[in-house]
């Protein structure tokens, strides 16, 4: 995989992990500590997906069978989740549907960056 | 108010978003998207507080033809700091309150929407999983090896583990006519 793309998207997963941490630190000081929970879980999605990442690209292949790899994983992580969330919604369990709606939110964000880096075609 | 739901009441009571949401109702009342628009958060964010809220006593809602509307339980606050301290804690309610929280949460972690998830290693939380499946039995009624396993598959595929461990926690008897649901009183 090209790598200074990886490096950007490694970046951008960084960023972003360290930015939700900052508004984690703000909602607890404003005292909304539920939504300070649920942000914990949105840059937790990102810490996954550099793990995933960086394990993916300690094991040497080819740029292709490299973004494909990662596509299929994101891929995967928005399946199981749309699946959860459409089930939390079903039981009319709210705490549920935040939590997979935050994890998807998380993960479109990444998408975009992922297909943008990328350059796949929308 | 007992004390559990005292505590319970200021907790809850203790974040600025819900904060916020009660203020907004002491308006008037209002459905999701409308509090959502108002405070800035999402609908599923202002969905959430609400069922936290609504379990305290401290919202009701109303369906009407297209929106749950939702409005301040003025009951709940019409109390006053002053009523709450003067409760006596009893300290037999409290031991059954912290019971109750323990089978709440053992029950919470190992079922998923009606669904075993896994039966416990452990042997009191097993009994207490297995008490959750139990209700399903009518007392008294007689029930066919056939029929105890069906009902128990509506909560988890080993059906014959979880049919035995009833029997040998006491919870299932049986005979040659079938198994019954039987009562720690021995009913």
């Amino acid at each position: 995989m090209n790598h200074s793309k990886s490096e950007a998207f490694i970046s951008f997963l960084d960023k972003r992990t360290a930015d939700i941490q900052k508004t984690v630190v703000q909602l607890n000081e404003d005292h909304r500590s539920d939504e300070a929970n649920f942000e914990k879980i949105r840059a937790n999605i990102f810490q996954i997906i550099k793990t995933v990442f960086l394990s993916y690209r300690k094991t040497p292949r080819s740029e292709q069978e490299l973004r494909a790899l990662t596509d299929a994983k994101l891929a995967m992580f928005e399946e199981t989740w749309k699946t959860f969330l459409s089930k939390a919604r079903e039981h009319n369990d709210e705490k549920r549907v935040l939590q997979e709606e935050v994890k998807l939110e998380a993960m479109k964000e990444i998408r975009q960056k992922f297909d943008e880096l990328w350059e796949v075609p929308a | 108010m007992t004390e559990a739901n005292a505590i319970k009441l200021f907790k809850c009571l203790a974040d600025k978003s819900r904060l916020q949401i009660l203020k907004s109702l002491m308006q008037e009342d209002m459905y999701v998207e409308r509090l959502a628009e108002r405070l800035g958060l999402t609908p599923a964010t202002i969905s959430f507080h609400l069922k936290k809220l609504t379990e305290i006593g401290a919202v009701t809602s109303t369906k009407t033809q297209y929106y749950t509307m939702y409005s301040l339980c003025r009951d709940t606050f019409s109390m006053t700091i002053l009523d709450v301290l003067k409760e006596q804690s009893d300290e037999a309610e409290l031991q059954a309150q912290r019971e109750q929280a323990y089978r709440q949460k053992v029950i919470d972690a190992f079922f998923e929407y009606g669904r075993l998830k896994s039966i416990p290693a452990q042997r009191k939380k097993e009994r207490i999983v297995l008490e959750e499946i139990v209700k399903a039995f009518e007392p008294g009624k007689i029930y066919s090896e056939r029929e105890v396993n069906i009902i128990i598959a509506d909560y988890n595929d080993d059906f014959c583990t979880i049919r035995r461990d009833m029997i040998s926690e006491r919870l299932l008897d049986r005979d040659s006519r079938g198994y019954w649901r039987i009562f720690p009183d021995g009913g």
